[in-house]
């Protein structure tokens, strides 16, 4: 499609999701490579959100309201992929008037997640609630610790928390979590509490991107105060680039 | 991306440049301590090969301002605001006082 255009579909599930803002970049990163390619005049870039926002944090929707405006790309509200066409290049939608079929030439396609079914399949999960439907872990969101088995302990994105599925989660949340354990078996408690602290490196174009941080309560958390959260630069996209996967490695070796 | 301490940072910077960062570090630790030392010594830096010097700092330092964006998959298209810039400016002075640093250790002589 880059080299001829066409129609490009993009959008979410209505689950919870590893790294939610991914499907944003790969609509911006689409855009770049048509622009790029000299075909985005001749291509048509859909957008389709799963509810009523293209980002959980208000302020962040707005930017990227406004982002999208300016690289002209249409956006749809309340639909949610329910199922797909190969041959036919079909995509139908569940919305709220009914399905809708719309036709594509590139999709792009992130599935439905859900707890694995170790957990999913067993008393650990969400009894109720909105995290039940797909089996996430039922923790306290600032303990980490199991509501119903004071002794289990969740990190990561087996979690049933807001927020939280992406790797800066994990490393802000494992610290609280050991914290807790360790002063459950020496019996001396833990005042640590996880606020919800999220990192999304929102790539805007290659080259660009904005470093956006924010809490539980959609405060942002920016870490480098010299760095404006809300504005496209290039420093992000090189922390993005060059220092994220080295620093996920070393977070997994538990170096970082 | 909070509570950058120093052991992460080096963690991090291993897992970009392996082994090589050992040798990186090694090698950078060493011109500070020789330099220091020569400091100390008040070697002087010979007069007449300071212009060529200055000339080669300043080409390195804005070599590297050049190469930077390319590095990093990006252009200097994608250079907005006072916040790239002046990381753009860091990158240059340090290539710039790294010229300046290794000819002072490289040609400096006891007065």
């Amino acid at each position: 499609m880059a080299g001829t255009g066409g129609v490009a579909l993009f959008g979410r599930p209505a689950t919870e999701m590893k790294c939610a803002g991914a499907p944003l970049k790969q609509t911006f990163l689409a855009d770049d490579h048509l622009r790029r390619a000299g075909t985005r005049a001749k291509s048509k870039i859909v957008y389709n959100a799963h509810n009523q926002t293209l980002f959980s944090v208000p302020l962040v929707d707005a930017k990227v309201r406004e982002l999208f405006q300016r690289q002209e790309f249409e956006t749809n509200f309340g639909h949610v992929l329910s199922a797909i066409d190969p041959a036919r290049h079909i995509a139908t939608y569940a919305t709220p008037n009914g399905p809708v079929d719309m036709k594509w030439d590139f999709i792009n396609v992130i599935p439905p997640m859900r707890a694995p079914a170790a957990v999913r399949n067993s008393a650990l999960r969400w009894q109720a609630g909105a995290f039940s439907a797909d089996g996430w872990l039922e923790v306290d969101r600032f303990t980490l610790r199991h509501a119903r088995y004071a002794n289990i302990f969740g990190v990561g994105d087996i979690n049933g928390v807001p927020k939280g599925k992406t790797a800066a989660s994990v490393k802000w949340q494992t610290p609280v979590a050991v914290d807790h354990l360790i002063g459950t078996i020496t019996g001396k408690g833990s005042i640590e509490r996880y606020n919800g602290y999220t990192s999304c490196p929102l790539i805007t174009k290659i080259g660009q991107a904005m470093l956006v941080e924010f809490d539980y309560d959609n405060n942002l958390t920016p870490s480098f105060p010299f760095i404006a959260p809300l504005e496209e630069h290039w420093i992000p996209w090189v922390i993005k680039e060059k220092a994220l996967k080295p620093n996920y490695t070393a977070m997994l070796r538990g170096l970082a | 991306m909070k509570d950058l301490s120093p052991g992460m940072l080096v963690a991090i910077l291993h897992e970009m440049f392996g082994f090589s960062l050992w040798i990186l570090l090694g090698v950078a630790a060493l011109m500070l301590v020789f330099g220091v030392v020569f400091l100390f010594q008040r070697r002087r830096f010979p007069q007449n090969r300071l212009p060529v010097v200055l000339i080669a700092a300043t080409a390195i330092g804005i070599g590297a301002v050049l190469i930077a964006p390319t590095l990093t998959n990006a252009s200097f298209a994608n250079i907005r605001g006072l916040l790239d810039w002046a990381s753009l400016g860091a990158i240059a002075l340090a290539g710039f006082a790294s010229v300046l640093w290794m000819a002072y250790i490289g040609l400096s002589r006891r007065s």
